[in-house]
């Protein structure tokens, strides 16, 4: 299996056909990993701010939609690494 | 336009499935690929007469407007994508206004000149001087917000 760990650059990229690329890629063997930072900068900042766009809004929650279905893997940091 | 899965198309999804469709030969290949399903760069070279590096090119760029499959492995196999695009006046209208609300925060958010910065910028992270962190820090632009604003210009085709 491989695995891909995404990074803000690649999912802004796709755009809004992000999750149509998600499922294919897991549908087909791949592990995709989302760094926790990057969860919080294109859905818990997005969800957060007041001010921002719906449109950001909606891929917000189309990345948590994805999380919480199970099709991106949430990578949290090790704390303990840092101790 | 929408696809199965009805995700929104955005004004440069527009764009890239038109501009791919206006191509008489990959036409011709989409309806190989419906035809036969998983195919080789080779048989289409049998089947047209491509040259195999037109046919090569021209299975790369209709697998990146997502309308081909290819496999993994090489040599290069594609296979169809079960696609359904619908055009219509309202799928457009939403496509220019998803597009707006972007540019529109943008401007709100940092100032007018934002998007000639962005711009701007670009060419130095296209040169390998800047990486795109680099880039929205010199500009103190949200490096969410940096990348949002580059894809809704367009510039990562460039």
């Amino acid at each position: 299996m491989s695995i891909v760990v995404l990074d803000a650059n690649a999912i802004i990229m796709h755009g809004r056909a992000f999750p149509e690329h998600v499922h294919t890629a897991v549908e087909t063997g791949m592990k995709l990993v989302l760094p926790q930072s990057v969860k919080q900068e294109l859905v818990d900042d997005v969800l957060d701010a007041g001010n921002a766009p719906q449109n950001h809004r909606n891929a917000a929650q189309a990345i948590q939609e994805l999380i919480n279905e199970g099709y991106l893997v949430l990578r949290q940091p090790k704390h303990d690494a840092l101790v | 336009m929408s696809t199965t899965d009805n995700t929104p198309l955005s004004r440069k999804r527009l764009h890239t499935v038109v501009e791919q469709l206006a191509n008489d030969r990959k036409l011709e290949i989409l309806g190989y690929a419906a035809e036969h399903g998983q195919f080789s760069v080779a048989d289409l070279k049998d089947e047209f007469g491509f040259p195999h590096t037109t046919a090569h090119e021209y299975c790369r760029d209709l697998a990146t407007a997502g309308l081909l499959h290819r496999e993994q492995g090489k040599p290069a196999v594609y296979s169809p994508v079960d696609f359904d695009i619908r055009l219509s006046l309202d799928a457009i209208s939403t496509a220019v206004a998803a597009e707006s609300e972007t540019v529109d925060y943008m401007l709100a958010e940092y100032d007018d000149e934002i998007i000639e910065e962005v711009i701007e910028i670009w060419e130095r992270v296209e040169a390998d001087d800047l990486t795109y962190r680099e880039a929205s820090a010199t500009l103190d632009m949200a490096h969410a917000d940096f990348l949002r604003l580059a894809a809704e210009l367009d510039l990562f085709d460039q």
